[in-house]
């Protein structure tokens, strides 16, 4: 009669559902650092970005359509003079925040106003072990002050703080050292998942993409790893890389939306097309548009071609409006 | 609208009845109409005697043990799950 039924992966089948389950917000595209792998070639602001009353609309409508779960990314997303406003709308209206940063700008104040909005968590991305190996991927990168802000919102009670490390060739040797680093930092999570070829990534693939053999390797110390934290802390690397996804997402949508800074709705990271904008268009209208723009032979015949040649995925960042 | 759920799990009605978002473990689960009626009960705090008492009076042509132990075993899944902040329900 009533057995829950479960969905097999999260956001299985948009097509069911009445509004988004997740919406991942790139609140700006500013950001106080030049990582060489960045996806999103972060790093001035746009020059359209979505203003405070802007920004707080689609706060409401979020908070209307009953969307469980919202990541705040960027940029950088604590530059975003809005921050706080989005986020304190957002806990009061009861919807799940996890926020995307690169911790630099923690402070002890900072740390105290995060724990206090009993976020779901705080990701932070820590792509070294070392102060070397991060430093040279995250150029103007701090580590220490990475390593600063985990011990900041450790002392926090009831902040879940999850690494996030991004393999290259200039890190992945480091990754069973950086799990113990995270666990030493009481870290709920550590997250990783292989290197996407998109935005700087894509420029910079040659020097940072590692070798088979390299990521062989990586894949040997998380399986022991996750059997050494077991219980402890979770040590979780996303199993698809972009473009398995992509060939997945291609017959089933995610039930998630992505939001550009200046409200512009992309369908997925690694293609190039815009189904909507927040500005004009209500998210009623932009999820009606996001489901039947998955049906659009544009949209299936560019991410069947990009399924076929990977080295497409470069495009994710040439916007193309559907 | 949460109580009785730990605090990252969240649910909303859906036209096929309901979906649950354990959103710290990102894992969604989907329930039907009647399932769906029960997540609202709890919300609204109903022990699970009494939400056994209304649908047995809204399905009143269905067989009243039935309704009782599927309501009991919809129950144990979502506790089985750790959808549940605590084990305060087991007892009522
Ligand atoms: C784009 S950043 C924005 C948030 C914040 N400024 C930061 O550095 O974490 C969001 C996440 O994407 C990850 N990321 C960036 N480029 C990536 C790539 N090419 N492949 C996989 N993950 C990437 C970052 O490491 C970070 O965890």
């Amino acid at each position: 009669m009533s057995e829950l039924q479960t969905a097999t992966v999260p956001g299985d089948s948009a097509y069911q559902y009445a509004s988004p389950l997740f919406i991942a917000w790139q609140l700006n595209s500013e950001c106080n650092l030049n990582c060489l792998h960045c996806c999103e070639e972060a790093g001035t602001s746009f020059p359209d970005q979505l203003n405070k009353d802007q920004m707080l609309n689609i706060c409401r409508q979020f908070a209307e359509a009953e969307i469980p779960y919202v990541a705040l990314s960027g940029g950088e997303p604590l530059l975003c003079p809005h921050f706080w406003d989005v986020c304190g709308f957002l806990r009061s209206r009861g919807i799940d925040v996890k926020i995307e940063t690169n911790g630099e700008m923690i402070d002890p104040a900072t740390a105290v106003r995060l724990a206090r909005l009993k976020l779901r968590s705080v990701q932070i991305s820590l792509d070294g072990a070392s102060q070397k190996a991060h430093e040279a991927l995250r150029e103007r990168g701090d580590w220490r002050k990475v390593i600063n802000a985990c011990k900041l919102l450790r002392a926090q009670e009831g902040v879940n703080t999850e690494i996030v490390f991004v393999p290259t060739s200039f890190n992945i040797h480091e990754v069973g050292a950086a799990i113990d680093l995270a666990a030493s930092l009481n870290a709920h999570g550590f997250y990783t998942g292989k290197l996407m070829r998109i935005g700087r990534a894509a420029r910079n693939w040659e020097k940072l993409c590692p070798t088979d053999k390299q990521y062989q390797d990586f894949f040997e110390v998380l399986d022991k790893k996750k059997e050494q934290y077991k219980g402890r802390m979770k040590v979780y690397c996303y199993p698809y890389d972009v473009i398995e996804e992509l060939r997945y997402r291609l017959t089933t949508p995610s039930a998630s939306l992505l939001v550009l800074p200046n409200g512009k709705v992309k369908l997925i990271g690694p293609l190039p097309f815009i189904c909507g904008d927040l500005r004009v268009m209500s998210l009623a209208e932009v999820w009606e548009k996001y489901k039947q723009s998955w049906r659009d032979p544009r949209v299936l015949e560019f991410g069947r071609s990009v399924v076929a040649q990977p080295a497409l995925v470069a495009k994710a960042n040439d916007w193309i409006e559907l | 609208m949460d109580m009785p759920f730990t605090a990252h799990v969240k649910w909303r009605s859906e036209k096929f009845g309901a979906v649950v978002f354990d959103t710290l473990n990102e894992k969604v689960f989907v329930t039907n109409g009647i399932g769906g009626s029960i997540l609202k009960m709890l919300a609204d705090d109903l022990p699970e005697s009494a939400i056994s008492k209304r649908l047995r009076e809204e399905y009143a042509d269905a067989d009243g043990d039935r309704i009782e132990s599927e309501v009991s075993a919809f129950l144990d899944e979502l506790r089985t799950r750790g959808l549940f902040a605590s084990d305060a329900r087991s007892g009522r």
